[in-house]
């Protein structure tokens, strides 16, 4: 059996492994863009110099060689031909396959602003190449415009601010970390932020990044009015779906590759896994992306169990969560972070250094922010995911446990039941 | 693989687990010298109340199909080889709490030290767990579990 694999990140490395476990004997190629392997997840820590290259490495050296894997790197896969069953190269080389996984990630957006497509000094974090041009052109500039501030453009700010940098974070939202935080708590970062130097401008619209004759960055036009001096720009407005490769197949696209329970495609032995596709979410009850690390890796597993010929499901895809620590504080945060109407009760409970807030529903828990204090969050997220009415437990329901639901089999595996 | 089962009625909350499992990973060479008010030494298990203030003992239970594995994207964490037993290697840990998300236990926690690594249960190195040995209950006892079996999901 020969088991192809376009992608060795999260998702592609995880169904590496775990078809090796499966099949002693099929032969696995993995082909990828990237020349190495690294977690992009730590990339700001190499702008930072917190982590040295070979730091970012999330697994073995020898793991490839361990797992007798084929491994190309600096690969990339320009078509895939369903009807051959073979993908072809940049180079023009045709590579069959038996079973293929799609596991090619994503890649920033760039929006249309005048100025953002053409500057010389503007560049995206998603691959360690990114890091390295934005760490040597960092230690040239000294200003630099950071636009969106999610998780990506948050961490890329932090990592430039630590090595004195002046950083400006713009956010088109009322606050950071939109997406991931309430007010409340985006405003407790945002002061923390602005201690440690980081310039903040919300509601805030880049209109126009102006160059100089040679396509230098020189400034950036902020909602029309006021001009700030910059000479470099990170872009982090989010991502989108590496499906070039599928374009003229019958692969069925919408966000990302629509994928079965299973991870496999439209068509019969290609499947996708991670940021690439688009997979049933529980906690939203549709398909759409997943963008996180975790999901990549359990859906690379569940790809390689189907493509080794044992039918196994996803179960349990649950992606809106985020965890962070940012100078020392740490947030973890699932589902929704604002009540949407008056149907949804909000309990919070604040100290100096916490601020807790749970949002539920007849006893449903629909969504939490855990800022200071993260140590039960487990909890709450499983409750989320799980639907478990809580509903006598309200009144210490900041300090559930998983003692509250414990259960257990003969064989030691825990199960959630109401205590 | 070894792992540790609980019989939640026989607990009496006596918490010698914990500080077995506190001295275990410190210098101390006693509880007698083993400063039980310093952060450094934090224990990997729990002794909870529930709702119904019933004593419930925690420990990791090296779980088959373990989220914080799943979720650990720097590769901090990982399965031995040998013993099946989850391990975090603190140095590579980048503190992102991934894991600390992932983990429907709670068995999985910040270093309250640091508050910027992940901490938690090693099966000390699969010797003996001490918690395990220093339970005068029965509370806990170590169980095998067959490696060999697939987990089919
Ligand atoms: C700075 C940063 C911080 C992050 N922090 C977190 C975090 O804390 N927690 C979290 O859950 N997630 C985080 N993420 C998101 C996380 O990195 C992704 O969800 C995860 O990497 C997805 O894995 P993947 O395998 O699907 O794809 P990717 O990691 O995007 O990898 C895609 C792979 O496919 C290859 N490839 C792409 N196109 C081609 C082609 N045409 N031909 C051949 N090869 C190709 C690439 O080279 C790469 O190897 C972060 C991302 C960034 C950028
Ligand atoms: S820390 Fe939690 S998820 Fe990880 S092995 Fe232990 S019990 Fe399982
Ligand atoms: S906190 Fe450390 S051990 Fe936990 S997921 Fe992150 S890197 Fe891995
Ligand atoms: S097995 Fe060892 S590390 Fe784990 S809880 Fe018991 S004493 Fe602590």
């Amino acid at each position: 059996m020969k088991y192809v694999i376009i992608g060795s990140s999260a998702a592609g490395i995880s169904a590496a492994q775990n078809i090796r476990q499966l099949d002693n004997d099929g032969q696995i190629t993995i082909l990828a863009k990237d020349d190495e392997i690294y977690s992009r997840c730590m990339l700001h820590h190499f702008i930072s110099g917190e982590r040295s290259r070979d730091q970012l490495r999330f697994i073995d050296d020898e793991f490839m060689k361990e797992h007798n894997i084929n491994w190309e790197p600096g690969t990339k896969i320009i078509e895939v031909h369903e009807s051959n069953k073979s993908i072809i190269t940049e180079k023009g080389l045709e590579i069959p396959y038996d079973k293929l996984l799609i596991a090619t990630g994503s890649s920033p957006v760039i929006p249309s602003i005048p100025g953002l497509r053409t500057g010389k000094q503007i560049y995206t974090l998603r691959n360690l190449k990114d890091a390295q041009k934005i760490k040597e052109a960092s230690r040239k500039k000294t200003k630099v415009l950071v636009i969106g501030a999610g998780l990506v453009g948050v961490d890329t700010a932090i990592g430039l601010v630590s090595q004195n940098i002046d950083v400006t974070l713009v956010e088109l939202g009322e606050t950071i970390l939109p997406l991931q935080l309430d007010k409340t708590a985006a405003k407790i970062y945002e002061d923390l932020f602005i201690k440690q130097g980081i310039n903040i401008k919300t509601n805030s619209k880049v209109s126009e990044i102006i160059l100089d004759n040679d396509e230098n960055v020189k400034a950036a036009i902020i909602n029309n009015e006021e001009k700030i001096d910059v000479d470099l720009v990170v872009v982090a407005t989010g991502v989108q779906p590496n499906t070039s490769l599928v374009k003229e197949t019958d692969i069925k696209v919408n966000d990302g590759i629509v994928v079965d329970e299973c991870q496999q495609t439209s068509i019969k032995d290609i499947y996708a896994a991670g940021d690439v596709c688009q997979s049933y979410e529980v906690f939203n009850k549709e398909k759409m992306l997943t963008p996180i690390w975790p999901a990549a890796v359990k859906q690379g597993e569940i790809a390689a169990y189907n493509m080794v010929g044992i039918e196994c499901e996803l179960v349990n895809n649950f992606a809106i969560k985020n965890s962070m620590r940012f100078f020392g504080v740490s947030t973890i945060s699932y589902g929704l972070t604002e009540a949407p109407d008056d149907n949804y009760q909000i309990e919070t409970q604040n100290n100096a250094n916490t601020y807790q807030k749970i949002i539920h529903q007849n006893g449903i828990i629909k969504g939490a922010i855990l800022m200071g204090d993260i140590s039960n969050a487990g909890v709450i997220g499983r409750l989320i995911r799980d639907e478990i009415d809580i509903s006598g437990y309200l009144n210490n329901i900041f300090d559930l446990t998983y003692a509250d639901f414990f259960s257990q089999t003969k064989e030691g595996k825990f199960n959630y039941n109401l205590s | 693989m070894k792992r540790i089962h609980i019989d939640r009625e026989a607990c009496k909350a006596c918490k010698n687990c914990i500080i077995a499992c506190m001295l275990q990973h410190s210098e101390a060479e006693s509880i007698h010298n083993l400063n039980l008010t310093d952060i450094n030494n934090q224990a990997r298990n729990k002794i909870v109340l529930n709702n119904n203030d019933e004593v419930v003992p925690l420990f990791c239970r090296h779980c088959r199909d373990s989220e914080c594995l799943t979720a650990c994207m720097s590769g901090a964490l990982s399965r031995d080889k040998k013993t099946g037993h989850i391990i975090c290697n603190q140095k590579q840990c980048v503190g992102c709490w991934m894991c600390v998300m992932s983990c429907s236990y709670g068995m999985v926690m910040p270093e309250k030290a640091s508050q910027e690594r992940t901490l938690k249960c090693d099966m000390c190195g699969d010797d003996q767990p001490q918690c395990v040995e220093n339970c005068p209950t029965g509370a806990i006892k170590v169980i095998e579990l067959d490696m060999k079996e697939k987990v089919i999901k």
